[in-house]
This record gives structure tokens, sequence and C-alpha cells, in this order.
């Protein structure tokens, strides 16, 4: 068995995935590279610089800057630093822009927000761009297939707590493949459902809700955005298995049907929460989805795909930028707190 | 920690080695038995490993005082004790809140609202099973059929051994006392043996109970409103072999785990699903239990002793009490009350011995009896009883049932209806005729397909009772 896993991981970190044994191998690329071309730390994640980005100064100039808050769509460590959508966006911008890519994987609206909490007065971002909805599903659908206060009862009253150690079996190539193989393919078989409970909505529109206020409490022009998947409803049937499979692992309620019906479902209910608090609203889904040519799996953007849409952000944000140019006058006020804050700092 | 779950699987080998290493020595054998035993209890919940060390502790010294006792009033006395406190312990953790419900849903028929005050407290794993365990050891010394132990760790071993401490087989002091007393036997074939049972255990666990409840049976019983006759059927059918490869497989492991070690467990199932009438399915399922509430609870109220109602109506309480022993809720008792009904109804019904029309016939028909008894025993409510029914009976068209479901099914169905020396040819071909490297490369397969299998690891159902 362990034989069998050392092969699978060193295959997984050839391929450029995170592995217990072997680390990334993106990151020791891309370190060893920084040194040679003595390019040092031009783009993030730092120890001072939280975001996978290029690293800017925390001194506001004329530049906007825009803020991207989402998970492993914006982060995706299998791919360079200058290949994905939130890196791309200035390649398009006309005059100066600065992007901070507050997203990590797994990384959940709470956790945006946090994150946006801890660096708004910083980095004085113009616009906060949230790009989130798988993980609010796989979220939503775990809480309804889990009883979590009855684990923790459990957890809190063991004697032999292995949580760690289960962690870590399940990070484990071996566990991977099996989970997409054979668990992937038996759930695939089994009576998943083509609908979240309707009681789920108030949910996700009170987290939409929470970030829109965050970033309006911060001075920051919110920014919704509609969600793209690599299959709709019209192409469902051509969606690979091993897609399937990948895609039943993070989504142990939903039936593939279910899922893009959820997806298109929180969609519209983003368009009427845009329109009733008249934020701005960008429409990813109506550009992209369902182009599975885009795509690596059910969710994640191929380099092409982070191109157009590194684009498409680009033009509306521009426009949004042109309507908004009070945004700014009104954050020359409203910062000098922070930048007391900042010279404190420093 | 339950058997299929990656505590176990870190528990089993660490405890093993240890106990290897310390076997020859009785003393600590039974020392690291003691502990291990309580480790894996209170790797559940380990609050509730005071309620074994207090039935312990009573049964142990009601045992001693009642072996000296010489007049009957002190011995009966000392037999109440005992019963008192298993049962209270029993009462009031597991069948509380229920009684309660019943008084007050009874109550307010009447047009009484009387105050309702339920516990919080969580059912402890395994309870109905260990107090059954302690209870034959203080009925069994009333009886002078047994000499009590005279020291309190093996005694604590009996009533604790990990392996069948939270789901059975209910072991008697009799057969597992005079072990405790002699040196560790250890042989490659009884580990070979052991291991093989706690892989069957495995498969019948993870790969036909597991995912028969994950492909239909949950869904079935969920929405039976949402699915056709058939499907209802099959679901059914599905439900009464989870059952059995659940509790069966977790017999397996149990007994195979204790081979492991050197302690033999008498089987607790015997393919069931062939029997010819209840009596019969009653020798074969649950053989523990069954024979449990017959030496103690059946005999004791008359048995077969008196008038042909005399004795019907002490099946059916033997039966009524076995269903309630199962869980707090109404259905466990009407299942009871149905096994005890058809029990009386068959009586002379016998056993064919050799195999022909007749015996097929019987076997179809107690089977379909014994799946009747399954939906009684799953359904939540009345409700969901009435739904299962009428859907069943609507005789609606179409299917939704995933082709692996009729899988699953043939190869249970293979397990009980092929003459026995077939399957165990075939696992003996498999695996018992291999070289170690081919038998640890089958193991290491399986346990791949086993970890992939398992999709959120559900409990035994058996735990909860």
């Amino acid at each position: 068995m362990l034989l069998c896993e050392l092969t699978l991981e060193y295959r997984h970190y050839h391929k450029g995935f995170n592995t217990p044994i072997f680390g990334v191998k993106e990151q020791q690329k891309e370190k060893s590279n920084s040194k040679k071309n003595g390019q040092s730390h031009e783009y993030g994640p730092s120890s001072v610089f939280p975001f996978r980005s290029r690293i800017i100064e925390k001194n506001k100039k004329d530049n906007v800057r825009i803020w991207i808050a989402s998970a492993s769509h914006a982060e995706h460590i299998t791919l360079p630093q200058e290949e994905i959508f939130p890196n791309k966006i200035c390649d398009f911008w006309v005059g100066g822009c600065e992007v901070l890519n507050g997203s990590k994987a797994g990384m959940s609206i709470p956790g945006n927000i946090d994150l946006l909490n801890k660096y708004v007065k910083l980095y004085r971002p113009d616009f906060s761009v949230l790009y989130q909805m798988s993980l609010i599903i796989e979220y939503q659908q775990g809480a309804l297939l889990n009883n979590i206060a009855e684990k923790a009862i459990e957890n809190r009253n063991s004697i032999f707590d292995i949580s760690h150690i289960k962690a870590f079996l399940q990070t484990t190539s071996a566990y991977q493949h099996l989970s997409d193989y054979i668990g992937g393919n038996l759930k695939l078989e089994g009576f998943l459902k083509n609908r979240l409970p309707k009681t789920y909505d108030s949910d996700f529109e009170l987290q939409i809700m929470s970030f829109l206020e965050t970033s309006k409490q911060n001075g920051v022009q919110p920014v919704l955005t509609t969600f793209a998947a690599s299959h709709d409803t019209s192409n469902l049937s051509d969606m690979p298995l091993s897609i399937r499979t990948n895609f039943v692992r993070y989504n142990s309620y939903l039936s593939p049907l279910g899922w893009v019906t959820m997806i298109k479902h929180y969609n519209d209910l983003v368009r009427e929460i845009a329109s009733r608090e008249g934020a701005f609203l960008i429409d990813i889904e109506s550009e992209m989805n369902g182009k599975s040519w885009l795509f690596v799996d059910f969710v994640h953007f191929n380099p092409e795909g982070h191109r157009l849409l590194a684009i498409f952000l680009a033009q509306k944000l521009q426009v949004f930028a042109s309507r908004s140019n009070t945004v700014n006058e009104i954050k020359e006020d409203s910062y000098e707190f922070s930048s007391n804050l900042e010279s404190g700092d420093n | 920690m339950t058997f299929n779950s990656l505590s176990f699987a870190l528990f089993l080998p660490v405890f093993l080695l240890l106990y290897y290493a310390v076997c020859s020595r009785q003393r600590l054998r039974d020392v690291l038995l003691l502990v291990g035993s309580y480790f894996f209890y209170m790797s559940w919940y380990w609050q509730y490993a005071g309620l074994i060390i207090i039935s312990t502790v009573i049964d142990y010294f009601v045992g001693r005082r009642m072996h000296r006792a010489t007049s009957k009033k002190e011995r009966k006395f000392l037999l109440l004790v005992s019963l008192c406190v298993n049962l209270g312990i029993l009462a009031v953790f597991k069948y509380y809140n229920f009684f309660i419900e019943s008084s007050h849903t009874a109550f307010a028929a009447l047009g009484f609202d009387i105050p309702i005050g339920y516990h919080q407290l969580l059912l402890p794993v395994g309870i109905s099973f260990y107090t059954f365990q302690t209870l034959s050891y203080t009925i069994d010394i009333y009886r002078k059929q047994l000499e009590p132990e005279e020291s309190l760790i093996k005694f604590a071993v009996f009533v604790s051994f990990f392996p069948q401490l939270v789901a059975g087989p209910i072991v008697r002091a009799k057969d597992f006392l005079p072990q405790l007393s002699r040196p560790t036997f250890l042989s490659s074939e009884n580990f070979n043996a052991g291991l093989k049972l706690v892989f069957i255990g495995l498969f019948k666990k993870i790969i036909i109970a597991d995912l028969l409840a994950y492909l239909i049976v949950d869904e079935v019983f969920k929405d039976p409103s949402a699915f056709s006759s058939w499907d209802l059927l099959i679901g059914l059918y599905a439900y009464t072999f989870q059952i059995y490869c659940d509790f069966s497989g977790y017999s397996d492991i149990a007994i195979g785990v204790a081979l492991m070690m050197g302690f033999k467990l008498a089987i607790n199932f015997n393919r069931p699903y062939i029997s010819q009438n209840p009596s019969d399915f009653w020798r074969r399922w649950h053989i523990s239990l069954s024979t449990w509430l017959r030496d103690y609870l059946y005999i004791a109220l008359g048995g077969n002793r008196g008038s042909q109602w005399y004795v019907a109506r002490n099946l059916v309480l033997t039966m009524l009490l076995g269903g309630l022993w199962h869980g707090a809720a109404w259905n466990f008792v009407i299942w009871g009350a149905f096994h005890g009904l058809i029990l009386v109804l068959t009586r002379n019904i016998v056993v064919e011995e050799r195999f022909g029309v007749k015996m097929a016939l019987k076997i179809f028909i107690n089977f379909h009896l014994v799946v009747f008894g399954w939906l009684l025993f799953r359904v939540s409510d009345v409700n969901n009883f009435t739904a299962y029914i009428t859907g069943l009976f609507e005789f609606s068209g179409g299917s939704a049932v995933s082709s692996l479901v009729y899988m699953l099914l043939l190869a249970s169905a293979f397990m009980h209806f092929v003459p026995k020396i077939w399957h165990e040819n075939l696992i003996g071909r498999v695996i018992d005729h291999q070289g170690l490297w081919v038998r640890s490369t089958i193991y290491s397969l399986m346990l791949f397909v086993f970890i992939g299998a398992s999709i959120g690891a559900p409990s035994f159902i058996y735990f909860q009772f």
C-alpha cells in the first residue's frame, strides 16, 4: 500500500499538485526561477503580502485597485501566477490598475469578509469583486448531510481524537484516487437530488448581503458576479465521467443536474439582489457558462478561460470605474484614518 | 470507534502487538485486555464507562455473596439487587423518554395534559448487550449453574471484552470465563481464520450493507411515495439483506478479532433466511440473543409447560420484550409482537430435512414473513408504514434503481441460498490456498476497495440497541 502511495504521490508531484510527501513542485520551480533571474517577490503570497497577485505598495496612488474575493477559482495554484484571471485583468486595463487577489482554495464568503476586513485599511481597494458560488453550495450540502452538532459532541467526549490523522490521510494520493474512481462512481449510482431545500436560498442571500454590507462599510464598491460552470442543462450529458466522479467528491447531495440547476437559481438570486441593492453586477454566467472548453473541470478555468474572464472583467470594471468617480472622492475622506494607521505601521 | 473506522484500524494492530508481547503472562494479559477494552469504549463517549464499571462491580460482589448465601431469601434479594441496578440503568438511559412520551400520549387521549420532561442523555453504546451479559452471570449463579469469578479483573474483562462489547454476540460467563482462566493459545491457523473473518465482516458491512443503504434503502424509506411498487419491493429486499450483512458482518469481525487473540466466541448467525418457519429463523438469527431470551425469559415465564394459550402467551411476551430490547420505539414492540404471533401460528410447521418443493415453499413463505417484519422494524412511524404499504400495492411500474443494487442483492442471495460448501470452497480457493504474499496482496486490494467504497462510513445498525 505504501509503495502504491509513493508512486501515485510522485506522479501527482510531477503534475504540479500539492502532495504530503513531495510538496508542491510549482512553488519549488517558482522559487528557483526567481532566485536565478534575480526577480525576487514579483508575486505574492509572501510573509508580508498574503495575496496571490503582483506585489503592490500599500500607498495608493491614482491606480484603480481591485480586490478579488473568491476561492480556488482565482487562486489556482497549479497555474503560474501570471496566467490566472485576477493577475491578467490589468493587462487589459486602459490606465493604471492594481489587483489584490484575496482568494484561497476552500475560502468561503465569511473567509473573504474576514480577509477584506483585515487588509482593507492598508490597501484601500476601490472595488471588491465577489466570485463565489460552488463552495456555498458545497457547504450547504455538507450541512444537510452531516449532523455537525452530533459529531462535535462525539469528538468532545472521545478520548481518542484522530481527526488530524484522518485529515492527513485524506490528502494522500491513494485516497484521492480511490475517492474518485470507486467512491465517485458509487455515489453517482445513488439517488442524488435535483435541488437544495428552498430554505437554503435565504442562507445564500444572507451571505451575499453580508459581503455587500462589509464592502460598503469599508468604503469599497462591491461588485457582484454571476457564476459560470463548465456545463449547463443543454450539454450536461457531454460531461465526461472523470469530471462527474470529481464532481461528486465535493457534492454528495446534489446530482450534476441538480447542481447546474442550483447554479442557475442562485445566479438569478444574485441578479435580483444586485438590482434590489443597486450593486454593480458582472454577468459572467451569460458570457462563459456551459463553455466546457474554457474549463479544466466543472468550475476551474483553463488558461484560455482565465484570459477571457480577465478581458471580460476588465471591460466591465472599467465601465464601473468611469461611472463611479465619486467613489474615490468618498474614499479620500474615509481613508484619513487608514492613512494614519499606515503611517503608524511604518 | 466502529470496526469500519480509521480509529479501529489504528487501534487494533497496536493492541494486537502489545497483546502478543504479554499474552504468555496471564495477569498482565488480563490487565491489557481490560485497559484496551475500556479505551475502546471510552473512545466513543468516555463518561459512560462509569455505567459499565457500576454494572461490573455490583454484579461481581452480588455474584460472590450470592454463592456464599445459604438462605433462598437472601439469594432472591441479591438477584433483585442485580436486576434493579442493571435494568434500572437500562430503563433510565434507554427507555425513560419513550415511557414518558407514551404516557403523555395515553393521558392526552383520556383528556389529561400531564407535564412532560425528557432527559437529554445520549444512549450509551452497547448498553443492552453488556446488561444482558452481566444479568446472565448473576441469574446463572442464582440458578446454581455457575460458580462466581474470583478475580475482579477477569470478571471486568468478561463484561467489557472489546470485540463484542458494543454489538454482541452476547457471551455467556460459562463460555468465556473458563477461556480467561486458561493460558492463551495462539496459532497461525486461528490468526488466519480470524483475519479472514474480519475481512468477510468488513466486506458484508462496507460493500453490501452500506451500499444497499446508500443506493436504495435510505431513499425508499425516506419518501416511499416517490418510488414505484417495484422499487419499494426491491428496497424492502435490500433492507432485509442490509440488516443481515450489517449485523452479521459486525459479529464476524467480533468473532474474528477474538480468534486472533485466542478466544472462541460462538457463531451468531447461521444463514437465517433459509429458515423454514419462524422458530427455525430464531435459531439462526442473532443466536446469542434468541438463546438468551429463551433461557432467561421464556423458560422463566413457564416455557412450553402448560396449555396452548399459556405457551402462546409466553411466546408473545418474550418476543414483545425482545422487540423492546431492540429499541425504545413502538415499531420495535410491534415487530416483536408480530414475531410472537407468527411463532404461535406456525408452531406445528415442521422443518423439512431434504430439499424439495415443500422445503423451497416453506423457505419462500417464511422469508417473506421475515421481510414483512423488517418493514415494521424499519419504518419511522405509522404514516411511513402506510405510505410504504400503499405504494407497494399500487402496482405502479418503472424503476429508478441502479443495476448495482441487483448485483449486491445477487451476491447476498448467493451467500444465503446456495449450499454453504460452495462459498466456503470459493473463499478457500481465493484466499486459503494462496501463499502469504498473494494473500497479503488480496487483503491490501480489499482494503483499497473498502476505503474507496466507504461513503461517509455510517454506523452499524445494531449499535443503537
